[in-house]
């Protein structure tokens, strides 16, 4: 039997249950992709730039710029590749406050930010080096990245997806990630959620049916869940999200573990996808096969 | 150039002296790395999973134990392990499902890089307890003996898909920078995880050059020492 410790306030619940949306099929093609880049103030064109393709992506390359564009999701990302990531020797100094003001000015500038979002997280890249004489040298920050999430009727948008996030360095904007589908209409009513007790209740299930030896609860949300940037997704539904430390026997070794379940009680479907199974493999010879 | 690439991988504990909490999505991680890099180009060398990969196989022989690193870990260019991991004693510790020869190995029994070992990935919690030099120096100095990168996690990590190392396996096998697409790949704004890489040198600006540039095209310009470590990490 898993030893279950739940330190996790629940989530306060919506007075009227939010509904199943659609999510229509993303608009994705070489021309969605110029136009694209067009309006992130780049030319766009195919004697400007060059076009390369995958299964998976749309891309586009003029001067330092690069755009791709997600087949399944429509998601994109703008990035300048000179830039992101890349250490120029500065420092970020920006705090919280003043990169989350710039980001949510370049998403307006770029008719980006949703009609209701919410910060969900500041991160920070940061660099350092050490020598033999074991003491950090040169630490500084080379961005500094806000990650925003679409609030839908209320609800923040949570998921691998629902995600943009605008990342800055010591001249500004370096990479644009735009992981939110286009909400569609309602596609079915809720009548009622489940209690978010009841999410905690099958996470423990599953977590005994593991056999887990013990697990910390350690946050309970109430989110729209989206999937990320290769999934295909027809509808935007109410979900929790559990998340929790997995304990092992000896208390040393700890893992994290996100348990996801739907909210509503008629729900649509698969919220996650099939855990891939894995390829039988035959028992290890003694000499491991050498 | 091609690289040649070995995974490891362990979701299957037992009820017995090795026993640790079940895993999801390790060998979707480790195995979706292998593919990307062979789709790409490279070689596969082995893919053990739950209670095929062993301890000894991360084991320099000179710590005893049937140490056999170097016909495996460190017979590869790059090697992926995905699994549980703890760090105590600035030692980090990764499990094991099957005692073969332990149920836990230990980084101050590796010295990794010692054949022909360059990039490393400990897809697992507590690569590092924090980003301060003793945490990275204390625990990596010893172990890094010739290897170029670490590519891993500080503090505890949960893994939201199945394709996190596919896709970093993608972006290595297409040349991108390999500190940058570990970054990039794994990191996780709505859990607020911390993804690590930490690259060796023989001096400051190498280890840092390695950190910023690195790609599996730099397979052969072998790190002649690791007196110095240059870290990035996002959180």
């Amino acid at each position: 039997m898993t030893a279950i410790n739940v330190l996790a306030a629940m989530p306060a619940l919506p007075e009227t249950p939010p509904p199943i949306l659609t999510l229509p099929p993303p608009q994705v093609s070489e021309k969605t992709l110029l136009s694209l880049a067009r309006s992130m103030n780049l030319r766009g064109t195919q004697a400007a730039g060059s076009i390369h393709r995958d299964t998976s992506t749309f891309g586009y390359s003029e001067g330092s710029f690069d755009l791709v564009l997600y087949r399944a999701s429509g998601a994109f990302r703008y990035k300048d590749r000179n830039r992101w990531q890349i250490d120029h020797r500065s420092n970020v100094e920006l705090s919280d406050a003043a990169a989350i003001r710039r980001a949510r000015r370049l998403l307006e500038r770029y008719k980006l930010l949703p009609a209701e979002s919410r910060v969900l997280r500041v991160s920070r890249l940061n660099v350092a080096a050490a020598g033999p004489e074991r003491r950090i040298e040169d630490h500084r920050v080379i961005d500094v990245a806000v990650h925003f999430q679409p609030v839908v009727r209320g609800v923040p948008v949570d998921g691998p997806g629902g995600k943009l996030t605008v990342y800055l360095d010591h001249e500004g904007l370096t990479c644009i990630d735009h992981l939110s589908r286009r909400v569609g209409s309602i596609y079915r009513r809720v009548s009622s959620l489940h209690a978010p007790e009841h999410a905690v209740d099958l996470a423990s299930r599953a977590w005994n049916r593991r056999g887990l030896h013990s697990v910390e609860v350690n946050e309970v949300r109430l989110c729209y869940f989206e999937l990320g940037w290769t999934d295909q997704q027809k509808y935007l539904q109410p979900a929790y999200i559990v998340l929790a430390t997995l304990i092992g026997p000896d208390e040393r070794i700890r893992t994290g573990d996100i348990f996801v379940t739907p909210a509503t009680t008629n729900s649509v479907g698969r919220l996650v996808p099939r855990i891939p199974q894995g390829r039988p493999q035959k028992l290890r010879a003694a000499r491991g096969n050498r | 150039m091609s690289v040649s690439v070995g995974v490891e991988w362990i979701n299957n504990f037992h009820g017995d002296a090795c026993s640790q909490n079940q895993l999801d999505y390790m060998n979707t991680h480790a195995e979706g790395f292998r593919d990307s890099m062979v789709a790409r180009g490279n070689t596969s060398a082995f893919d053990w999973g739950d209670d095929n990969a062993w301890e000894t196989d991360f084991r320099h022989p000179s710590f005893g134990g049937g140490g056999d690193a170097l016909n495996w870990s460190d017979n590869v260019n790059f090697c992926y392990f995905a699994d549980h991991g703890g760090n105590w004693s600035n030692v980090l510790h990764i499990a094991f499902s099957k005692s073969h020869n332990e149920c836990l190995g230990a980084s101050d029994t590796w010295k990794l890089g010692a054949k022909d070992l360059k990039w490393l990935v400990l897809d697992i919690c507590d690569g590092t307890l924090d980003t301060t030099a003793s945490a990275v120096v204390d625990v990596w100095g010893g172990p890094m003996q010739g290897i170029h990168m670490i590519f891993t996690f500080v503090n505890t990590t949960s893994p939201w898909s199945a394709s996190e190392g596919s896709d970093f396996g993608a972006d290595a096998g297409n040349w991108a920078a390999l500190a940058n697409a570990w970054l990039d790949r794994t990191y996780g704004s709505s859990i607020g995880n911390t993804p690590i890489a930490i690259a060796a040198g023989a001096s400051r600006d190498e280890a840092i050059n390695r950190r910023e540039n690195e790609t599996i095209a730099w397979r052969d310009y072998d790190v002649t020492s690791t007196a110095w470590l240059a870290w990035k990490w996002r959180h």
